[in-house]
């Protein structure tokens, strides 16, 4: 019963160096199977959780048609929150009326390097209760947070460092009523912000609700109530059960998974590339395997010939190799799963530092700074599990060929 | 009783100047609209914005039918077959390279066309009281010109300033300078006119004007007519989207 198993391992340590580079190979592919994933994970989880502590809450409530129309900032599709605020108070849910609006940012030399003007989103938020519903208040990094009534701007810290804005410094607004006439008005910057979701940091433009309520004249009316149940199990579900009583109101209610789409898809796509990225790795690691397997099985064909015209029924050397292949592939799993936490470790410690990558350009997730893995161990059974079975399979393929020779050709085999 | 009537005849007197003064502002408004009016038009130009970027030149044609319709052409290398057309007061625009229409609407309407100039201030049609309260505030001396002073208040939402300030010649009826207004009341961009030319039937017709931006210091955009025909024949099928094609 054990003599396949022992001679099988018996083989594998006479052949020791081939035994170290096919298992090397199966180790190498696991190894990187396991870091991106959890390089990805970490990534797809922080982005989510920032996702909605900075942008889209559990879900917002918007006047129907706006999010369609949300590119052109639509201020006449907007909403009375009074409206919805008895639901949201009887529903326990952290809620924050906000006002968005497009314009342009226009500052002039002097305190500024230099005259210049960016257009951009303008973010109205309530600042008694914005706090309730997002984290902005946590990130300010320098002055202070936004007083209502008082026409204060605070800046994202990458837009402030990159027109040169400081604590004090005036700004106008050029922007539009909610009746379409062009209106400007001034604004100082007395925070800077600096959250972990870089859009934020690259673009945010927060002034008081009330400021926005006077200028654009919207007599009260929000565009936007963010509605936050936590990031905890059962958000998205009591957010879902507030939804009827929303449309009831005739109003649209969308939850956080709409409201970042463009991340949903950038995280859809990412599944789609460790999807590729598993197929790269069973190539990388099949083709190693099989060669090497090939030639280990090809180097033995006399061997074998031998054994048959000695007795050894081919099911008996068709389970010899597979005995083999497996010794190999759990070799390779140990391997490659060892040096997958090993190279783990320090990216859930401490992370990579990127953000020279993302301080100019955007790729949809919403970290910055750091990029963490994540401790992924079904994941890493599944790469070991990957490893034995995939050199299994090879060894399979390979012995079948050889057993089709006759035991003349096999022991004349050179 | 004899101070009373005196009373009584200076506020009718200071009624009627006011009532005598809004309906020449609305005179004046509507024979200058009347005035760069024409059934058809075609006219070959040059924009020129200056920033601090420097200098960027653009030609164009363009046709125009009554106030409101009209298509233009761009002509310079950069951005020839770029096509703007207005009808049916909707806004279009056409990029050769894409080979597609774009309507514009709502905040795409402030976005610049060229220069200073957005795309809503080339929509406002010249229906000026339709769309205007008008009220004349004084006269001033305009570059040697004597010139009404028109305050226009926005009776409607199809226009982008709130207010504006005209300052038109009393001999000619034609625009000399013009000032436009945030709903907060500061001046946005000032229009100033360069050359005024006699046309065919002796029509006075703009035909180089300046406006600089107020906001964005030493930015400034400069039209001018090149070449100008009044009243030319034109196809009803050049104001359709098939012509940007």
């Amino acid at each position: 019963m054990t003599f396949l198993p022992k001679m099988a391992f018996k083989n594998l340590a006479r052949y020791k160096k081939r035994t170290m580079i096919t298992a090397g190979a199966i180790a190498y592919g696991l190894m990187m199977f396991i870091v991106i994933r959890s390089l990805l994970t970490g990534i797809d989880n922080e982005s989510e959780t920032n996702l909605r502590l900075y942008e889209t809450a559990t879900g917002r409530i918007m006047a129907p048609g706006y999010w369609d129309d949300r590119e052109t900032f639509p201020l006449e599709k907007s909403f009375y929150p009074d409206v919805v605020i008895p639901v949201l108070e009887a529903s326990g849910a952290g809620y924050s009326p906000r006002i968005s609006f497009g314009g342009d940012l226009i500052f002039y030399k002097d305190p500024f390097p230099e005259d210049g003007s960016i257009p951009g989103r303008f973010t109205a938020i309530d600042p008694e209760r914005d706090s309730d519903v997002f984290k902005l208040r946590d990130s300010l990094t320098e002055g202070s947070w936004l007083v209502d009534g008082e026409q204060g701007l605070l800046l994202g810290h990458w837009l402030a460092e990159d027109i040169g804005a400081g604590i004090g410094h005036t700004v106008l607004v050029e922007t539009q009523t909610i009746d379409g006439y062009v209106q400007v008005f001034d604004l100082e910057v007395v925070g800077i912000i600096n959250c972990p979701n870089p859009e934020i940091t690259r673009s945010g433009m927060y002034l008081p609700l009330s400021i926005a309520d006077e200028y654009l004249e919207m007599d009260g009316a929000v565009t936007e109530v963010n509605v936050n149940f936590g990031t905890v199990n059962g958000a998205d579900e009591d957010f879902a059960a507030l939804v009827p009583e929303v449309e009831a109101l005739g109003l649209e209610a969308l939850d956080w998974r709409i409201l970042g789409a463009d991340f949903i898809a950038i995280s859809q796509a990412k599944a789609g590339g460790t999807g590729m990225i598993i197929f790269l790795i069973l190539i990388i690691a099949g083709v190693g395997i099989s060669n090497t397997m090939l030639m280990a099985v090809y180097e033995r064909v006399r061997e074998l010939g031998m054994m048959r015209a000695l007795g050894m029924r081919d099911r008996q050397i068709r389970a010899l190799f597979l005995w083999e292949s497996a010794g190999i592939g759990l070799l390779g799993g140990f391997y490659g799963v060892g040096l997958g936490a090993l190279v783990t470790w320090p990216l859930v410690k401490w992370g990579i530092d990127y953000t020279f990558l993302l301080r100019d350009a955007s790729f949809g997730y919403r970290i910055q700074g750091q990029m963490y893995g994540v401790w992924n161990f079904p994941n890493m059974i599944f790469a070991f599990a990957m490893g034995v079975g995939m050199a299994v399979l090879v060894a399979a393929f390979s012995t079948h060929r050889i057993l089709r020779l006759d035991i003349p050709a096999s022991l004349r085999f050179q | 009783m004899k101070l009373k009537r005196i009373i009584t005849v200076l506020i009718g007197l200071a009624i009627l100047t006011t009532s005598a003064s809004a309906q020449s502002a609305e005179e004046i408004i509507q024979k200058m609209d009347e005035l760069q009016t024409f059934d058809t038009m075609y006219n070959e130009g040059t924009m020129i914005t200056e920033d601090r970027f420097g200098e960027k030149r653009s030609t164009y044609k363009a046709w125009s039918r009554g106030s409101q319709d009209f298509l233009i052409e761009f002509t310079n290398v950069e951005e020839r077959g770029q096509k703007i057309l207005r009808v049916d007061e909707e806004l279009y625009l056409f990029y050769p390279d894409a080979e597609d229409i774009i309507p514009m609407h709502g905040a795409a309407l402030k976005q610049s066309m060229f220069g200073d100039i957005s795309y809503e201030d080339i929509t406002e049609g010249r229906n000026t009281l339709d769309k205007y309260d008008v009220e004349m505030i004084n006269s001033e001396i305009v570059d040697g010109e004597d010139c009404w002073v028109i305050e226009m208040i926005a009776t409607s939402r199809d226009v982008p300033y709130p207010k504006q300030v005209v300052k038109v010649g009393k001999k000619d009826y034609v625009l000399r300078e013009a000032e436009y207004y945030a709903r907060s009341g500061r001046l946005l961009k000032i229009v100033d006119v360069i050359k005024v030319e006699t046309f065919g039937d002796g029509r006075l017709m703009i035909t180089e004007m300046v406006m600089e931006d107020q906001l964005r210091r030493g930015s400034s955009t400069r039209m001018r007519i090149d070449k100008l025909e009044i009243d030319p024949r034109l196809d009803d099928d050049l104001f359709s989207l098939r012509s940007l094609y």
